[in-house]
């Protein structure tokens, strides 16, 4: 999921401005993939389905955000991190959401800082180890 | 006379207990000559009647006498106001119409009687078999009690558990449903990102761009690519090894973000395994050749299409790891698809 939302993140920044019908939704395969993880074996998903569910995660996203924009911009703040976001949850009345993304948070950022302990101490398989750690740690935060 | 009648159906409906204390008071506020005595006579028969559904010689005589008074009432209804009548007519239309109607009656009166039609409109959101004629039933109530602002403040005390929870957003001149109660907190998030929808909107038509496709070369390529009589392309297998060569040549030439041709690759990768939208969005094609696809897939037999799929999808895969880390979010993504890929095997 914080793949997802960097890839859009980062195609948004890209376009400067004007926002294609693309960059509107995220990637169809990879919400397809989503729904897929907590079907059993042997279950389809529909294309309409997907597209539906593409609509309202792109529209869930965006609503959220701004919101945690709107407090950016009452604070004069110019970077929306990942306690905005936990607060936009909050104050949006999903308080179910909230408590377990402070706690992806708090130990993504954990991960983050031993990486870059690891990185200070070994400067050659640094990248494929930071890699397999974001995949397990993206991997546990859809189990949460 | 037929609005008449119409009060007289309206009133001959079941109706919920609350609007058996909005009738009540209603009844209070118009007759204060008889307020002892008849109030206490009507009361009684009337709440046993609605409560027990059955109408006894003893009651029906108490039964006559609200419906009396009512009269007078439908007199200055029509007297005083068009806007009942409107309403009135609203009433043989559809639910829908009508629940729209009372809208704009909200904007002119004040704040207090806003909430109370909020109450009367949250009742009939509660009740949906009988909102047709509920709504009918409580316009005319609402032009009666309009000049009596002690009485709204009452009746609103009474609902104010029913409202602490939802707040009713503005209605869609789009949409045809009724008022849409929604958390109160995120009120005032789903209006900034309806302001935000319409904006888009609006840049879309001045911008409007509608691509079959993302990128030009990759377009150019497809077409170039030679295809079977079903329209699907010819060697499948080895044709993702060139794929995968392609696409660090775009890579190197063209100079595009990592990020972009990594997306890109995964759709494809996705389109391997049996999405036909990635296939669709990466080849350019028309719609009649996603049809045939359809079929050819059909004819060909899922089984072996299945398998063969996966083992293309594995040497994709496989392939790219042998080429070396590109980066730091190629290979997270391409270990998820394999991953997938096995579960599926098993």
């Amino acid at each position: 999921m914080e793949d997802i939302g960097g890839s859009s993140s980062n195609d948004n920044n890209n376009n400067g401005g004007i926002i294609k019908e693309q960059d509107r939704l995220l990637p169809i395969a990879n919400v397809g993939r989503l729904m897929k993880r907590i079907l059993p074996q042997n279950a389809k998903i529909s294309k309409e389905a997907k597209e539906t569910m593409q609509e309202c995660v792109s529209e869930f996203i965006s609503f959220v955000t701004s919101e945690a924009s709107e407090k950016c911009r009452k604070e004069r703040r110019k970077t929306v991190n990942g306690d905005d976001i936990c607060w936009a949850l909050a104050t949006l009345g999903f308080d179910n959401y909230a408590e377990p993304m402070r706690r992806y948070l708090h130990r993504y950022r954990e991960v983050e800082v031993d990486h870059n302990k690891v990185n200070l101490q070994e400067k050659g398989n640094s990248p494929e180890e930071k890699d397999d750690e974001l995949f397990k740690l993206s991997n546990r935060g859809v189990g949460l | 006379m037929l609005l008449l009648l119409l009060q007289f159906l309206q009133l001959s409906f079941i109706l919920p207990m609350a609007m058996q204390t909005v009738y009540l008071k209603k009844h209070e506020g118009n007759a204060h000559n008889f307020v002892g005595t008849l109030s206490s006579a009507a009361s009684a028969p009337w709440w046993s009647a609605f409560g027990s559904q059955s109408v006894h010689q003893g009651e029906s005589c108490g039964q006559m006498k609200p419906f009396a008074l009512e009269l007078p009432n439908c007199i200055d209804q029509l007297a005083a106001t068009k806007l009942s009548a409107r309403g009135a007519e609203q009433v043989l239309g559809e639910g829908h119409t009508t629940q729209f109607t009372i809208f704009p009656d909200g904007c002119k009166m004040s704040d207090d009687a806003q909430k109370l039609q909020t109450t009367i409109s949250l009742q009939s959101s509660l009740t949906d078999p009988h909102s047709r004629f509920e709504i009918g039933f409580s316009q005319p109530m609402l032009c009666a009690k309009y000049p009596y602002t002690d009485q709204f403040y009452g009746l609103f005390s009474a609902y104010a558990p029913q409202i602490s929870g939802r707040i009713m957003l503005p209605l869609n001149m789009s949409s045809d449903d009724g008022p849409i109660y929604v958390n109160a907190k995120q009120y005032h998030g789903i209006i900034r990102r309806r302001q935000s929808r319409a904006k888009a909107v609006l840049d879309h038509k001045l911008t409007k761009r509608c691509k079959p496709y993302m990128h030009e070369s990759r377009h150019l390529h497809a077409m170039r690519r030679p295809r079977g009589s079903g329209g699907r392309f010819l060697n499948t297998r080895s044709s993702i090894n060139g794929n995968g060569k392609l696409g660090n040549e775009v890579h190197k030439t063209v100079g595009e973000q990592l990020q972009s041709s990594d997306s890109q690759s995964s759709e494809f990768l996705q389109s391997e395994v049996g999405t036909l939208n990635s296939s669709k969005e990466t080849n350019g094609s028309s719609p009649n050749i996603s049809g045939s696809e359809v079929t050819s897939m059909y004819s060909r037999g899922g089984l072996d299409s299945f398998s063969l799929n996966h083992l293309g999808s594995a040497v994709h895969s496989f392939a790219n790891m042998i080429d070396g880390g590109r980066g730091m979010i190629i290979p997270p993504k391409w270990v998820a698809a394999a991953g997938n890929c096995y579960n599926l095997k098993v």
